[in-house]
């Protein structure tokens, strides 16, 4: 007599690994396994995010685990699982800005300057490096560092979200909370101060290595 | 072509054909399909704004862990943190600003307020030090000075005696 099976309830389908929001859709239902992917596909992202913002790889490291961890608690909260992208974005851009915030206060305690303490924790200062491949880098981030600079606050963020991040513009608004249309007069106006930057410029028009 | 279809587009133009070709007026875009100058600067534009976030992502470093994600299913938050952190703190405030009342109050009263008046009352060195706070000088000597009459001028002449008056010195 042929061995019965035990009845069960058909176990839900793998979600598809491809689609973003599928994933999302099922790690709201509690699916550990497919928040998993979801923080592989998006951890190094994240971290480099947070990394233009800080330009500090140790903070950048600790941020994004913060970001993962409270994505994972508040996925359950998440309405449109189709947005995930913009809504992990989210919490990565309140982390920084708490991070600026927290720093802006002990600065207050701290005879050092802002970019020194964000070049101690600078890759290019690293000793494991070669010397050419650090000075390419400090060179670089340089550069980068004076455009930022001279764009607003809301430029800045626009301009990162959509050049470094390489969100669109729908993203981008949904991210900073704002309309499409103020996101686009940013961007014009951030775009307008890069071409503006000629070094800049001229160092993306060499043939990098 | 018109005049505004002639002229080439400024920077600022440029950038808002690089986000939106909708943000452009309907001789701009007439005029950056025939020009090739103005899709260059489009094009060269595009390809700078690409290799900046490529080389961003190739010069930033890579992270070295992975993020460890806690036990349990995803979607099931702690209970309330916020709240239970903002418990916390106004309760380790209150107790502090507690032992801080108490601590001052019993600096400062010592022994019950009801029991001081009667204990100073009662003490014959607090009697005496009452009594010389008001008047210092011993009681004999304000039995002497009790039956003397004060006399302004008599007083006044001998200030007088002591101190002479300038004018006499002058004359």
């Amino acid at each position: 007599m042929p061995e019965s099976k035990p009845q069960t309830a058909d176990p839900a389908p793998p979600p598809d690994a491809d689609d973003t929001g599928a994933l999302a859709a099922a790690a709201r239902n509690g699916d550990r396994f497919a928040f998993s992917r979801l923080a592989d596909r998006y951890h190094e992202r994240i971290y480099k995010m947070i990394f233009y913002r800080t330009r500090s790889d140790m903070e950048a490291e600790d941020i994004a685990q913060e970001v993962f961890l409270q994505a994972f608690r508040s996925i359950g909260r998440l309405k449109d699982t189709d947005r995930f992208e913009a809504w992990l974005y989210r919490i990565a851009m309140n982390r920084v800005t708490d991070y600026h915030r927290k720093k802006k206060f002990r600065s207050l305690f701290s005879p050092l300057t802002d970019w020194d303490r964000e070049d101690a924790g600078n890759p290019t200062t690293a000793p494991d490096q070669a010397p050419v491949e650090r000075l390419v880098r400090a060179e670089f981030w340089a550069q980068v560092r004076e455009l930022l600079d001279r764009l607003s606050r809301m430029e800045r963020e626009v301009f990162l979200l959509r050049f470094f991040d390489e969100l669109g513009i729908k993203d981008i608004s949904q991210v900073l909370q704002k309309s499409e249309s103020t996101v686009k007069t940013h961007l014009y106006r951030a775009i307008a101060k890069f071409q503006s930057a000629s070094s800049l410029r001229d160092y993306l028009g060499e043939d990098l290595p | 072509m018109t005049p505004a279809a002639e002229r080439h587009l400024d920077d600022d133009r440029i950038a808002r054909a690089l986000v939106s070709e909708g943000a452009l007026t309907h001789p701009e875009r007439r005029h950056l399909d025939d020009c090739r100058a103005c899709g260059d600067r489009i094009h060269r534009l595009r390809t700078d704004l690409e290799r900046l976030g490529a080389e961003a992502a190739r010069l930033a470093p890579v992270p070295s862990r992975a993020p460890s994600l806690p036990a349990g299913r995803p979607g099931t938050p702690r209970p309330r943190p916020a709240l239970r952190a903002w418990g916390l703190g106004l309760a380790a405030a209150a107790a502090l600003v507690a032992a801080l009342v108490l601590s001052l109050d019993t600096g400062r009263m010592g022994p019950p307020v009801a029991t001081v008046p009667r204990t100073v009352a009662e003490d014959p060195e607090m009697i005496e030090v009452r009594m010389l706070a008001e008047n210092a000088m011993p009681l004999t000597y304000q039995a002497i000075s009790e039956s003397i009459e004060f006399d302004p001028e008599e007083a006044e002449g001998f200030i007088d005696f002591l101190i002479p008056p300038l004018e006499e010195d002058v004359s």
